[in-house]
Formats: structure tokens, sequence, C-alpha cells
């Protein structure tokens, strides 16, 4: 019975002790353009449709309510999910924006990344491999 | 049914608009998104401002509810086709009206040029008005948000964006357009259907954004409208037992030029929420009174709750607000309005909103013995899906 209440506790504080892993931004490995985090905040909040070789910008978005897509736009623009789902409320139901092309996870970030020239996802570090290339790293 | 020159531009570029996105799935994605409010509400007085008057001394089904349909077709990297139908609550219907539908054309990122059924952006949320989740409030205060009754029009606007440093997003929009507007005006014996036609719309808007911390609206917009009235003749004169009135033909009165300026901010700094405006109107017909707004909210989130409180006024309300020189002279002109209210948002997931407010207004009218304090209590809930 002790070792069911420790593993419960531990299940419930398990998400505040958490340390989260770093972030990297991914592009395809074509990718020629350089970006910093101002540029890359516009393009995902669709403020800027094209890169500085003028190729359209594709960012893609993991599934609403995901660790990944949460801490992402938490340290992009020090947005909530739910400040999030506002500003997209707001831009697409007055026609001044469209949301990123959604993907379930990172594995579908990564394919898809891989797949689209001027595409931008955002996965764990640990999940890069040699299909894509790092743009930058979120660590924090 | 004889259109006039305006419905019909409006019916073909609704209809070209729906085709168009009809024939796009074969070729390209239809987003299709919706948004929805679910209002309820009692109001202590029957009275709350013009065209809100159905609200009535009840709780109940209000026009605080809505539901919303988007559809948005990326035609290619620089065309894009979208429509929104939205259907407001009253008290006796609940349509589905086309909120807006244009065609957009972005060549680059500094310009975008739309045509079709457009916004007009004259307040600082004119164009969120119906988005209840972006808006910290069931109601906007509706001493600025009802000084303009023109939502949108058919037209063209060009909207620019300069990044001018990092952070620093500055953004203009010009628009011009045509368009018609109902409204029900009580005379003795009935109400009537006016139709008033905007035969000229103007509107410019200027917007400055630093960081997503501070945003600065400006705008200003001018208006030229005709109402298609019936002018009426007594039937008494000729059957005494017969005290009504009836139509004889529609007559067209030319209601003025109408100017509306507003200015306003909002700050969203960590759990902080200020959002501040002040509005205009100046109108040289007889349509309207002249007014002025203002509001100011202060919010602070914390956690999923976001309470709020909201202080408003409009005041210097001169003139009148008849369409027709035959309806009844307003003996008693309600001179100005405040309200102080509060209120709380919850949002338990990030698609749901849950909201109540209560609110206390006092309405000031040329005639003291006419004046009115009241209360307003709402609750809504908004979703998007």
């Amino acid at each position: 019975m002790k070792l069911l209440n420790c593993l419960f506790v531990s299940l419930l504080l398990s998400p505040i002790f958490a340390r989260a892993g770093a972030l990297a931004v991914i592009v395809p490995h074509s990718f020629k353009s350089q970006v910093d985090r101002n540029a890359l905040a516009d393009v995902f909040l669709d403020r800027r449709s094209r890169w500085d070789d003028g190729t359209s910008a594709k960012p893609v978005d993991q599934a609403e309510g995901s660790e990944p897509r949460n801490r992402f736009y938490q340290i992009l623009v020090n947005r909530s999910s739910t400040q999030m789902k506002a500003y997209w409320a707001q831009m697409i139901f007055t026609g001044k924006g469209n949301a990123p092309h959604l993907v379930e996870d990172s594995a579908a970030v990564k394919k898809y990344v891989a797949a689209t020239p001027g595409s931008v996802g955002y996965i764990e570090k640990e999940a890069v491999d040699s299909t894509v290339r790092v743009l930058l790293e979120f660590d924090e | 049914m004889i259109f006039d020159s305006t419905s019909r531009l409006y019916l073909r570029l609704t209809f070209s608009i729906g085709v168009t996105l009809l024939a796009l799935p074969a070729r390209a994605k239809v987003d299709v998104r919706g948004f929805g409010t679910g209002g309820l509400l009692y109001n202590s007085e029957s009275r709350y401002l013009g065209d809100w008057d159905s609200y009535g001394k009840r709780l109940g089904y209000s026009r605080d509810s809505r539901l919303g349909l988007n559809l948005n077709a990326p035609l290619t990297d620089e065309w894009s086709a979208k429509i929104q139908l939205t259907g407001l609550g009253n008290s006796s219907s609940f349509m589905m009206n086309v909120d807006w539908a244009f065609v957009s054309y972005a060549p680059s990122d500094s310009l975008t040029v739309r045509a079709g059924r457009i916004l007009n952006p004259v307040w600082m949320i004119s164009e969120s008005i119906d988005i209840g989740l972006s808006n910290p409030w069931i109601r906007p205060p509706v001493e600025v948000y009802n000084l303009n009754p023109i939502k949108s029009v058919n037209g063209l606007s060009l909207i620019s964006n300069w990044r001018v440093a990092p952070g620093h997003l500055l953004s203009g929009e010009l628009g011009a357009g045509v368009g018609t507007l109902t409204y029900y005006q009580n005379r003795s014996g009935g109400q009537d259907t006016v139709t008033v036609k905007i035969r000229e719309a103007f509107f410019a808007r200027l917007n400055y954004n630093w960081d997503d911390i501070v945003t600065v609206h400006a705008s200003y917009a001018r208006t030229r409208v005709d109402a298609n009235v019936a002018s009426y003749a007594s039937l008494a004169a000729l059957n005494p037992l017969l005290a009504t009135s009836y139509a004889t033909n529609i007559l067209t009165y030319d209601l003025g030029l109408g100017q509306f300026f507003g200015v306003g901010a909002k700050l969203e700094y960590q759990n902080f929420l200020v959002m501040t405006e002040y509005a205009h109107r100046i109108i040289g017909g007889t349509a309207l009174p002249k007014a002025q707004g203002a509001y100011v909210t202060f919010g602070y989130e914390i956690w999923k709750f976001l309470p709020h409180i909201t202080v408003a006024g409009q005041w210097g309300l001169t003139g009148t607000s008849n369409f027709h020189p035959d309806y009844p002279t307003v003996t008693a002109l309600r001179t100005s309005q405040w309200s102080l209210g509060g209120g709380v948002k919850f949002t338990p997931i990030d698609s749901v909103d849950i909201k109540l407010e209560a609110q206390k207004t006092q309405q000031v009218y040329t005639d003291a013995a006419a004046n009115l304090d009241f209360w307003v209590f709402s609750s809504a809930v908004d979703f998007v899906f």
C-alpha cells in the first residue's frame, strides 16, 4: 500500500519536477536563409510568409496541448497555450491570418520538414536525426 | 425579387466565393473552423442601449449568443478566398448572415489587398467583437462599440505592415465600399423596417504593436447613408373608423455625413491586462445623435481566471435619432450613460471560456424624470472549434 501511495504521489508531482529537454527548431537541408528568433516568431504568428531568399515559409505545429508545442510558444513569444488559442481565434475569425500546418507529433514534424522546402518545425532535441537540419536550439 | 445594385454586387460576390470554395476541395484544402457563444442575461430594465433593447426585463436568451462558421481556402502562396457566416441571437430569430467574405491577394509580407465584403476596423476590436474567446468581456462596452453601426461593407481594402525595428510592428489599412443596413424604428401604430443604404464608406486605421505587450490603435471612418422609408398617409382621413395608417410609397432621405474617430490601447504584460479606448461620432444628419464614448478595463490573470473591472461612459449625445421626418419627436433624449462593471473569465480548457459579469448602468435623460439606474447580470460560454 505504501508503495502504491509513493507511486501515486510521484505521478502527481512528476510534471512539476520534470526537467524538460531542449527543443530543436528544424528545417530541411535545402534551407539557406539566416533566421533569428524575431523572424521565427513572425513566421509562426503568420506575420511573415517568406524567408529572406524569397522561399515561402511553411511553419508546422504539433498537436494542441502537446508539451513541445506549449513550451515552444512559451519560449518563443512568452505566451501560454490559452493565450495562443485566443490569438489564433482573433487572427482566423477576422480573416487576418492562418494557423500553421498541424501534425500529430515530433516524428510527423520531421517527416513534413524533410519533405517540404521552406518548412520549419520544432521537436525535442533528442528526436533530431540526419533527415533534417537544426536551425536553432531552445534550451530554456 | 428585385435587388438594387449593391445587393446584386454582394450576391454575386458571395456566390463567387461560395462556388470557389466548394470547387476547391479537389485541388486545395479548405480549412473549416467555427466559434460560438451561448449567453444568458438578466437586465433589470427594458432599456439598455438602442439596438440592444431586445434584452428586456427578464432572464433569457440574448444577443450575446452567436455562432460562426469560417471557411478558408489558400489558393496559392499569394491568393486566398475566405468566408465567414455568423448568426446573432435576438428576440425572434437566429439567422445566419455573411459576416465577411473576400478574396485576398498578398504579393509581399508588407502588402495585402482584399476585395469583397470586408470588415470596418473603426474601433480597436471592431473586427473581433463577436469572437468571445479573444475578449475579456461578455459584451465589449456598448458605450463605445454601439457608436458605429456599420460592421462591414462591400468594397476593397489595402493593408500594409512595416517591421520598423525588431519587436515593433506598424500596420495600416485603407478601405472603401458600399452596403446596406436594416433598422427597426417605432412609429404610432407599429414598427417600420428601415433600409439604410451606405452610399459611400471610407476607413483608415493605424496600429502599432510592440512585442505583443503594447498595442495602440487609431482610426478614422466616414460614411454617407440614405434611408429608404415608407411615407405614411392616415386612413382616418378616409374613414374615421380606421384609426391606422398605411404606406403610400418608399422615400429616400439623405441622412448626411457621419464621421467616426477612435483611439485605443491595450497592454498585456505578464499577468496584467489594461484596455482603454475613446470614440467620437459626428453626424451631419438626423439618423443618429452625435456622441462620444470611452472605457477602461483592468484585469489580472490568476491561473485560469481573469477577473476584470470596466468603467465606461457615453456622453455628449446631441441631435435626434429619426430616419423620417414623420416619426414621433423624441421627447426625452438620452444625454449620457455611465457603467461600472466587473466580471471573471475562466478558461477550463484552451478552446472554452466561461464568463460571469455584473454591471451597474446609469442613463441620464434631458427629462430628469426619465433617468434610469439598472443592473445587468450576464453569463456566457465561448468556444472555438
